[in-house]
């Protein structure tokens, strides 16, 4: 069974190049682009409205809501808080990190650093 | 001894003392005159005591020429005493007096020509019979000149004011009784028969000016008539004891050398000797009640005076204490305070307190300098009334016309009296008073008291100057502290200011950063994201035509990416951020993996070798992952940027608390001159940075030692030499 990847990122051609990507690897995508929509994503998720994606990559600079608060949101839950989550940005400021790894060890990821083809291989070895 | 002789016997007395007094103390003209008027009258006095006892005619002829002596000179020293008094300058009637004086002087010891012959009167004395010419043309002479001299004195005491006019009402009214009782001495002499027992009236009058000598300062004579009352008082008592024990005696004991009048003796003295103390105490007390007059307590005031000025400190209140106790005490209608301010050598006065003054007169009055200097001399009370005495005294004609001057202003404001306050030898200030509401004038008593009362009030007007002073300089001080401290807060203000306007800016500049990052590598990922895809074949297979250029575009856009990643580290090193978050349990391995992968194609390319060789089972670290990987993906990348021939090994092991990196390349080498500069701050120092762009090492290497310092770790390098290869250890602590 494939496995469901929730993306949430708000520049559309990242969305579409990590979209082509994690398709052509066999997952199953789904994406996000804004923070509240995310938010209400989570909330239905915590409420058994909607079954958890097996994997969230979290872009922490979102147009309306800060990412940090959405991953706070996810991480006092427990049926959202122990879903593999790996935060992506590109913003390498240490303190936006540090949170990240105060909120449960994540991995933060610089999205420039990876080519589509490399964050394949992380999600894999994240979702075995 | 008849009343004639009683009287006569007063007058003589009286009359002595009082011209023993002018001649000992006087030290002016009138003083003398008013002297030897007093022993003209004196002889008189005692004359005709001799004459009331006299037995004989022969013997009251005799004592009648030596009253007469003295009665010729009543007129003529009156009549100068008057000028000299009244300080009329003409010498002619006084001098006309004179001749006259002497004509009758000289007639009267020629026999028949003044005094002829004498009549048994009243049963009781030779009286002079109806006399000849001369004697009758010398009573009226007498009485006009006593006429007058009493018309004078009225006309001048209509017109003089203060202490002069009381001191011309008592003169007048002394004369005028004397006079009146005295003239009825020659009603005998033309068959008027009355007894001449109202004579005693000139006792009276001499008693009536020694009055006036004490309480108005008439003849300005500081006496000592107290101290006299005293003494006459306690002789006239041990007199009066005296012979009444002895009449005692004779009478009951019928002599005081009887053995009993020896025992009664022995007690009697130690009743006398307490007896006279008491009789002391009460002249004393009697002299000083009657005699001075004082309406208020000499010691009660100064100790009154004393105590408020110990418990006070404050300038104002003082000088309100010595303006209203010396007020209350003399009855004064007004009374001031000014104190002498000096500034650059000269002399400020400032009005401190009055009250009854104009505050425009008075300082009119003081700001006479004559009057600071003269104080200042002095250094008594200065009285208004003494003034004229003191002008004629002077032998300076400025001196006399200062004292006028001052006189006049002092008039002007009806000031009395000026008491300088004079503290530490100098002259800091003047009490000026006004008149007595009693119209009296100042006593000697008056004047003592006021004197040691201002010297009480210098000594606390200094004291509360002083302490004034210190107080306005701890003011002064307070003031420019608080100047100061104001500054300080005002510099502190803008400086705080300045803070957080840096603190905004700095704030802007790190949310510039932040969002600078964001927007530079979004689409430089967007970008490298679509060129993967070409390249892994997501969008079909790459026509030959494009391969080459997609290739190249693939590498630039690599570059871009890794000058953007290096731009905003240096970027937020420079705002002073961290560009390290350290995150515990970090497997070293994956990384190193993922670095070989990455530049294995390159690697290729260049047909090199790459190898890592590690322990089986690396000790996890603290670290940030991202940034140790750009650290060592730095070093790597440089080793292959420097390589040619061979390749690069990578090594790692751990050993104690530490993990090893070797990165160990094939390459040309570092010289020693370079292998100094490779890890210097580049920012810091900017020829060598020149020099490393030169290199062409860039920024990489610094960086990689940024982000290895970050992590308590070290990196330094070694090399053979020029082509001999290099080696670039990074070393990490495990804990």
């Amino acid at each position: 069974m494939a496995k469901k990847i929730l993306l949430i990122e708000d520049d559309l051609a990242i969305t579409d190049v990590y979209q082509i990507a994690f398709k052509g690897a066999g997952f199953k995508v789904e994406t996000l682009s804004d923070g509240q929509s995310t938010m209400d994503k989570v909330k239905d998720i915590q409420s058994g409205k909607e079954n958890a994606p097996d994997l969230i990559l979290l872009d922490i600079i979102l147009p309306d809501i800060n990412g940090m608060d959405i991953l706070k949101e996810i991480k006092k839950d427990e049926k959202t808080k122990n879903i593999p989550l790996i935060i992506l940005s590109n913003n390498t400021d240490v303190e936006l990190k540090r949170m990240g790894y105060d909120l449960g060890n994540q991995r933060c990821l610089t999205k420039s650093q990876y080519t589509p083809t490399q964050l394949v291989e992380i999600l894999k070895k994240e979702l075995k | 001894m008849n009343l004639f002789a009683i009287s006569g016997l007063l007058i003589g007395v009286t009359g002595l003392v009082e011209a023993l007094i002018m001649f000992l103390k006087g030290r002016r003209k009138a003083q003398y005159l008013w002297g030897i008027f007093c022993f003209s009258v004196m002889l008189w006095g005692l004359g005709s005591y001799k004459i009331a006892i006299a037995t004989e005619p022969s013997q009251a002829i005799l004592w009648w020429r030596i009253a007469y002596s003295g009665v010729i000179f009543i007129p003529v020293f009156l009549i100068h005493f008057l000028y000299e008094f009244l300080e009329i300058r003409s010498k002619l009637v006084p001098g006309i007096f004179y001749i006259l004086g002497i004509f009758f002087l000289v007639t009267n010891h020629i026999n028949g020509l003044f005094i002829r012959e004498v009549k048994f009167i009243f049963n009781q004395f030779y009286y002079l019979s109806f006399p000849p010419i001369l004697y009758i043309l010398f009573v009226v002479i007498f009485l006009i000149a006593v006429i007058y001299t009493l018309f004078r004195l009225w006309r001048a005491y209509m017109i003089e004011r203060g202490i002069k006019r009381i001191q011309l009402r008592y003169l007048f009214i002394s004369l005028f009784i004397g006079f009146s009782g005295g003239a009825t001495s020659f009603l005998p002499v033309f068959k008027i028969y009355l007894y001449p027992f109202l004579n005693i009236t000139v006792a009276l009058g001499i008693l009536i000016v020694a009055y006036a000598i004490l309480r108005y300062r008439l003849m300005d004579i500081r006496i000592i008539v107290r101290k006299m009352v005293i003494y006459i008082g306690m002789a006239g008592l041990v007199y009066g004891a005296f012979y009444l024990v002895a009449w005692l005696y004779n009478i009951f004991l019928g002599s005081v050398f009887s053995p009993k009048g020896y025992i009664i003796g022995l007690a009697i003295a130690p009743v006398f000797v307490g007896v006279f103390v008491l009789v002391d105490k009460w002249l004393k007390h009697f002299a000083n009640k009657y005699l001075f007059f004082s309406l208020y307590n000499y010691q009660g005031t100064i100790s009154e005076l004393t105590s408020k000025l110990n418990y006070d400190i404050d300038l104002d209140k003082i000088i309100n204490s010595i303006v209203n106790t010396i007020k209350r005490t003399m009855q004064l209608d007004k009374a001031g305070v000014l104190l002498i301010k000096r500034e650059n050598n000269k002399i400020y006065y400032k009005i401190s307190k009055v009250i009854g003054f104009n505050e425009e007169n008075g300082i009119s009055l003081v700001q006479d300098n004559f009057l600071t200097r003269y104080l200042q001399k002095i250094r008594k009370p200065l009285v208004k009334e003494e003034m004229a005495l003191l002008a004629k005294d002077s032998k300076k004609v400025g001196e006399r016309k200062s004292f006028s001057q001052l006189s006049q202003n002092m008039e002007k404001i009806e000031a009395s009296l000026c008491l300088p306050l004079i503290s530490r030898n100098e002259l800091m200030g003047i009490i000026v008073l006004g008149s007595k509401v009693s119209g009296d004038a100042y006593s000697e008593e008056d004047l003592n008291l006021l004197d040691i009362l201002s010297k009480q009030a210098a000594i606390a007007i200094q004291n509360a100057r002083l302490y004034k002073e210190v107080q306005e300089f701890n003011k002064t001080l307070q003031q420019k502290v608080d100047e100061q401290t104001k500054e300080i807060r005002k510099a502190y203000e803008v400086e705080k200011k300045a803070h957080e306007e840096l603190k905004r800016l700095d704030r802007a500049k790190d949310q510039f950063v932040l969002a600078t990052q964001h927007h530079l590598r979004t689409p430089v990922t967007g970008m490298s994201g679509y060129l993967d895809l070409i390249f892994t074949g997501s969008f079909g297979k790459i026509p030959k035509k494009l391969e080459g250029a997609l290739k190249k575009f693939q590498s630039a856009t690599k570059i871009l990416s890794k000058l953007i990643d290096e731009f905003l580290d240096i970027s937020q090193l420079q705002i002073g951020r961290k560009v390290v978050a350290l995150k515990p349990d970090v497997e070293l391995a994956p990384i190193l993996d993922e670095i070989v992968e990455e530049v294995s194609m390159e690697a290729e390319t260049k047909k090199l070798f790459i190898k890592l060789e590690k322990d089986k089972s690396l000790p996890k670290i603290n670290a940030d992952p991202e940034k140790l990987k750009t650290a060592l993906f730095n070093i790597v990348d440089n080793a292959l940027k420097y390589t040619t021939k061979g390749g690069i090994t990578i090594k790692v092991n751990s050993k104690d608390s530490n993990i090893l990196i070797e990165v160990k390349d094939t390459g040309k080498g570092i010289s020693q001159q370079d292998l100094e500069l490779l890890f210097n701050k580049l920012f810091e120092r900017g020829d060598k940075a020149d020099k490393f762009y030169a290199t062409g090492r860039g920024i990489g290497l610094f960086m990689s030692t940024l982000i290895i310092e970050a992590h308590n770790g070290k990196i330094w390098a070694e090399s053979q030499g020029q082509d001999k290869g290099s080696s670039f250890f990074i070393q990490l602590p495990i804990k």
